[in-house]
C-alpha cells in the first residue's frame, strides 16, 4: 500500500472513531432542542470542512508521489537507453573493426587474394539484426548511424564483388 | 569469358580480381571513419 494510501485510510479510521465519539456525546448529554441542532450544524460543518481538508491533502500526496514515480521512472529508461547505447556501438566496432583488419590483410595479399578473400570474409551480420530487431534505435545519433550505414554499404559492396570473384 | 574494358578484352576473372581490388580502398576509408567516431 503506498503512503498516500495508507495517510487516507488512517484518516477514515479517525474520522469514523471521532464521529462514534461525537454521537456517544450527544447521546449522553441533555440539551435543549435548538442546542442539539446547533451542536449539529457545528459537527456537520466540522466534519464537511474535514473532509475537504483531507482530500486537498490526500490529493496533494498523490500528486508528489505520482511526480517522484515519474522522475526515478524517466531516470531508469534513460539509464536503460544510455546502457543498450553502449552495447550496440559496442558490437558495431567490433564488427567494423574485424571488417576492416580483414579488408586490410585482402590489400596486401597479392596473389593469393582469392585465398585471402576464403579465409577472412567480410561481416556484416550484426549490423543487419540490429536494423531488423530495432536496436539501431538506441544509437540517437543520425549523423552516427550514417556514417555506420556508409561503411556497411561499401562492405557490402565487397562482399558481393567478392563472391564473383 | 572476357568482358570489354575500354576497347580491350580482358578475362572475367581479372575484371573481378581488380574490381574487387578497387573497392578495398573506399571500404577501408568509410570504416576508419566510422570507427573514429564510435
Amino acid at each position: 500500500m503506498a503512503l498516500s494510501e495508507k495517510l487516507v485510510a488512517l484518516f477514515l479510521i479517525a474520522l469514523v472513531i471521532l464521529l462514534f465519539l461525537g454521537l456517544l456525546l450527544f447521546r449522553s448529554t441533555r440539551a435543549s432542542p435548538e442546542q442539539r441542532f446547533g451542536f449539529i450544524a457545528a459537527v456537520f460543518v466540522q466534519l464537511i470542512g474535514t473532509i475537504a481538508f483531507g482530500a486537498v491533502v490526500s490529493y496533494s500526496l498523490f500528486a508528489i508521489q505520482h511526480a517522484q514515480e515519474l522522475s526515478e521512472k524517466q531516470r531508469g529508461d534513460v539509464d536503460v537507453a544510455a546502457a543498450n547505447k553502449k552495447r550496440v556501438i559496442s558490437y558495431i566496432k567490433a564488427e567494423l573493426s574485424y571488417d576492416l583488419d580483414a579488408i586490410k590483410v585482402k590489400r596486401g595479399a597479392g596473389t593469393v587474394l582469392d585465398f585471402a578473400i576464403q579465409k577472412t570474409p567480410l561481416k556484416s551480420e550484426f549490423w543487419k539484426i540490429a536494423g531488423l530487431s530495432g536496436d539501431l534505435k538506441w544509437i540517437d545519433d543520425v549523423e552516427l548511424l550514417n556514417l555506420v550505414a556508409d561503411a556497411y554499404f561499401n562492405v557490402d559492396n565487397v562482399r558481393n564483388w567478392e563472391a564473383r570473384f | 569469358m572476357t568482358v570489354n574494358v575500354g576497347g580491350q578484352s580482358m578475362p572475367m576473372r581479372d575484371f573481378v580480381k581488380n574490381f574487387v581490388r578497387d573497392t578495398y580502398a573506399p571500404a577501408a576509408i568509410t570504416v576508419e571513419a566510422a570507427l573514429a567516431k564510435l
